[in-house]
């Protein structure tokens, strides 16, 4: 570890939690709607895959990191269900309940629980079918009934807010939109209906959901599942398999939340990006993939211009001024993301993380970043009353072995 | 859509710290939790004074008079919203340096951040305060 690197002393303790932790396999079930399936079934195809990619068999799989989901999310025993139902006998256990943001969290609390000997080798799932059930119920206690629209009405006040400071080009949005479109096309696991090229007329004839916010420039809940396997690197030398090292992470939750008449455009972006970048010693330009939780369009401008990629206010110019496709200078969500390859419910960040493996990986096929080195992944979880989300993240990768 | 699956209740759930808060309401006034150490507002409510951390809060009449923050136009209706489509769902700025979210009484085209809004002493539907156009303040644009 050499001393350019790392933001001083919390910057060192930060990265401590990932020294000789890698990545060694990753998979991934195809987005479906109304599948029919359990999440439990969609945990058990993606642990199938990483059993089968890695070798590593279940009696050596001692821990298991599970995302929240919107399907079984009235059970309170669900990781240990699924530990059960898998036939994981654990010596760390954790279910996450940090939304979107629960994969790349997950798989650096799985990291220290390595580190710290818990446990050797864990299996980070998030799987969710609530286009199939859902029982989840997150209802905020005195949170006012003002006919907001979800999280698309959230998304349209920061919108809007934003537009009044700063002026929001929407064809910066359509190109999101367009660009990662051409990902789904490529990718086998994006839902089937978004497997089709789009183009910025069709985005601009998207229809206005809460002014200004287009259906096009949010995701579709779906049934879908992926993960990772994560062991130490001795383990990974010993068996020879192909590995990708997570080198920064830095995490806020309820950015300013005690500041009551904070800027609510400001995120926990704000804070996490330009700090696991020092962490990780490497400037904005020098990331080669942008792999952003992408619940909406406007959530990744947002976050190219909080995470330093560009100033505040010029997240439009820096959109349509880069070429953000897999040859581009910074390719961004090369499977579709989640706008357009579906949004696995509270699966969601997982499909952003695993994507970013399997480029890492070299394995992307036709939509293969060149020479891939390294990767930024965030997480997005939950949205506040008038604020923006609760959780922000951001994980660097880079190849490994 | 993402909340399509799970339709929400009509009226707010309650909480036991903020109960006060709906029951002045009901009565007509609107009423902010805030910090009797310090005096600081805090809204929506909180089981715990963000200014000190302690237990000591109590409730105070504010004049729900402010400025449009941000704002939306829904022109589909969320569950309860049937057939009041177009309607408006602001975040207000009130002087008492807190937010609040509300519907706005006003045509669509005449709202914009920064305009005057103040209470309307009337509740939506919903049971939520309703807010209109401050005709009587000049629109300064508030950033």
């Amino acid at each position: 570890m050499n001393e350019a690197r790392g933001g001083g002393t919390a910057g060192k303790a930060w990265m401590k939690a990932f020294e000789d932790i890698v990545i060694v396999a990753y998979a991934e079930a195809k987005n479906e709607k109304g599948s029919g399936r359990t999440a439990y079934d969609l945990a058990g195809e993606v642990l199938s895959g990483l059993v089968e990619r890695s070798g590593i068999g279940l009696d050596q799989i001692d821990g298991l990191a599970a995302s929240p989901t919107m399907s079984e999310g009235a059970n309170p025993f669900y990781s240990v269900f699924m530990a059960e139902l898998l036939g994981l006998q654990t010596s760390w256990l954790q279910g996450m309940d940090l939304g979107g943001a629960s994969s790349i969290a997950g798989l650096h609390r799985a990291a220290m629980a390595i580190r710290s000997g818990a446990c050797e080798t864990v299996a980070l799932i998030a799987a969710d079918s609530p286009s199939t059930a859902w029982t989840a119920q997150f209802d905020r206690y005195d949170a006012p009934k003002v006919g907001l629209l979800g999280p698309p009405g959230a998304f349209a006040l920061l919108m809007n807010r934003y537009d009044h400071l700063y002026r929001l080009k929407p064809e910066a949005l359509g190109k999101l939109a367009v660009t990662q479109r051409a990902g789904a096309v490529q990718n086998p696991n994006a839902y089937e209906r978004f497997r089709k090229p789009l183009t910025l007329e069709q985005y601009f004839q998207s229809p206005m959901l809460s002014e200004p916010i287009r259906v096009l420039d949010c995701v579709m809940y779906l049934d879908g599942a992926s993960g990772v396997l994560i062991t130490s690197r001795a383990n990974a030398e010993r068996r020879k398999l192909k590995s990708v090292r997570p080198i920064a992470y830095r995490e806020v939750s309820n950015f300013r939340v005690r500041d009551l008449d904070a800027d609510m455009l400001e995120s926990g972006f704000a804070t996490a990006g330009p700090k696991a970048l020092a962490d990780a010693g490497l400037r904005p330009d020098q990331i080669q993939m942008f792999h952003p939780y992408d619940d909406f369009t406007f959530a990744i401008l947002l976050q190219l211009e909080q995470i330093g990629f560009c100033k505040r206010g010029e997240g439009s110019e820096f959109i349509l001024s880069t070429d953000l496709s897999p040859r581009g200078r910074l390719a961004l969500n090369t499977g579709g993301g989640q706008i357009s390859a579906g949004q696995p419910g509270l699966a969601s960040g997982g499909l952003n993380l695993v994507e970013a493996v399997r480029q890492l990986m070299g394995e992307a096929g036709e939509r293969q970043v060149p020479n891939p080195r390294n990767a930024m992944v965030t997480g997005i979880g939950s949205i506040a009353i008038m604020r923006n989300w609760n959780v922000s993240n951001v994980l660097i990768l880079e190849v490994g072995q | 859509m993402s909340d399509g699956t799970s339709a929400p209740a009509l009226a707010a759930k309650a909480s036991d710290f903020g109960r006060p808060y709906w029951d002045a309401l009901r009565a007509g006034r609107l009423t902010m939790q805030a910090c009797s150490a310090t005096g600081r507002f805090q809204h929506p409510p909180r089981p715990v004074s963000f200014a000190n951390g302690s237990r000591t809060l109590d409730w105070r009449e504010i004049g729900g008079n402010g400025r449009i923050y941000a704002f939306t136009i829904n022109r589909r209706p969320a569950p309860g919203f049937e057939g009041r489509t177009p309607y408006i769902v602001a975040v207000i700025e009130l002087p008492e340096r807190i937010r609040i979210m509300a519907n706005i009484e006003a045509r669509p085209e005449s709202v914009r951040i920064g305009a005057a809004v103040r209470f309307a002493r009337k509740l939506s539907p919903t049971g939520d305060p309703l807010f209109e156009l401050d005709k009587a303040v000049p629109g300064t644009e508030a950033r």
